[in-house]
Parts: structure tokens; sequence; C-alpha cells
């Protein structure tokens, strides 16, 4: 979790608080609020698919979030799911501290930088697009 | 053993090199992930654009950054991935 802490850090989670958020007992610790607990609870049954079948868990996360709150909550666990299937896969190296340190410290987006970057791909649209199947081992 | 090739920053081109100037803008590098991802730069590029909106605030997401990590932080953790 390397990769991931540091921008954590950047975001205010202490060490502390990462050590209950990976401990069994983090729904009693008195350093996460009641909405981080059940963010925390959510992440780990989406995570175990048990998120599915278990209405108890859900009704104790759902009294914390909005419903649009609860589908971002959701779909972040899902996509750090599909983040880490993807790197132990490819056998994906650890990087190493001092790139690490490089992670944009910033907890904010810029969305000028979201529009800029939209603005270059439409200034440089490509003029065909990869063929379907069309790397196929020779 | 990494089972795929990474694109350096080097020999970065065209797409793949806006790809990797606009990562540096909004993650402040190029990490492994998106040096892989640069083979397939335009698939790649709405992933960037996913995956920084989602993971930082206030260019779309209505949680905090803080709370966001806390959900990475565990699911990592659940699927015992280090990186």
């Amino acid at each position: 979790m390397a990769h991931n802490t540091s921008l954590g850090q950047a975001a205010g989670i202490t060490e502390a608080q990462i050590e209950a958020i990976v401990s069994e007992d983090y729904m009693n610790s008195p350093l996460l609020s009641s909405r981080e607990k059940a963010a925390v609870l959510w992440a780990e049954h989406v995570t175990k698919n048990t998120a599915r079948d278990r209405d108890d868990i859900f009704e104790i996360v759902n009294k914390e979030f909005t419903e649009t709150e609860l589908i971002e909550v959701t779909l972040m666990s899902c996509l750090f799911n599909s983040w880490n299937r993807f790197m132990d896969s490819l056998h994906m190296p650890i990087e190493e501290q001092g790139e690490v340190d490089k992670i944009q410290k910033s907890v904010a987006l810029n969305p000028d930088r979201v529009k800029n970057y939209l603005q270059t791909m439409i200034d440089n649209w490509p003029e065909t697009f990869p063929e379907p199947d069309g790397q196929a081992l020779s | 053993m990494p089972r795929v090739s990474q694109i350096g920053l080097d020999e970065a081109q065209g797409e793949t090199a806006r790809l990797y100037e606009a990562t540096t803008q909004m993650l402040g590098r190029v990490p492994h992930s998106f040096r892989v991802l640069g083979q397939t730069p335009l698939v790649a590029r709405m992933l960037l654009l996913f995956n920084a909106t989602m993971q930082r605030e206030g260019a779309g997401s209505v949680l905090s950054c803080k709370l966001k990590e806390m959900v990475i932080i565990k699911t990592s953790q659940v699927n015992a991935c280090n990186y």
C-alpha cells in the first residue's frame, strides 16, 4: 500500500489511523469517526463481495452517507479492487520511495487541469483509431 | 519480475507523451501503472481523468480525499496488495 498511503497522509490520515484501519478491530477504534468506520466497513465488504448479501452491514453504512456518497464510496472501492488486480496480475514492481514522494500532495484536483487535458485531446484528435484485434501476434 | 514492459518518460511520443504530461500535471508524476498503460494511450487517457477525479477532490467528486483514501487503504489491505 506504499503508493496509496502517501496521498492518504497528505490528506491528513495519521499513522495511527492507518494502523486502526488495517486492524480487525477498526469498528471500535477511537481514532476513526463513525462515518470513517462506515466507509472502511463498506470497503471491506465490497472487496470480499459480501456487501451483496449483508443487509445488516448495508444498514450501518447507509445511515452515515447520502445516496450520492454511498455510490462514490462503493465506486472507490471497486476502482481500487481493479487497480489491485491489475498490479498483482502483471507483477508491477513497487516504486522507489523517492518516486512515491513525488505524488502530487495536493488532495484537490484543479478542474482546469482536467479541462486543459480534454482541450489537448480535442486539439490532437487522432485521424485513425486502432483496429480491434489488429495487433494479433504473427 | 514484471510481466509487461513500461514505456519510459524519455521514449514516450505522441499520444503517450501527452498522457505522461497530463499524468504529471494531475498526479505529480507518472507511476508505473501509467507507464504500462502508456502502451494503450487512447484508453489510458480516459482512465487518467476518471482515476484522478475519483481519487482527489474538487473536480466533481462529492467525497473528501481523506475518506476515499481510507477506503483505498482497507481495500488494498483486504486484497493483500502491496502496491
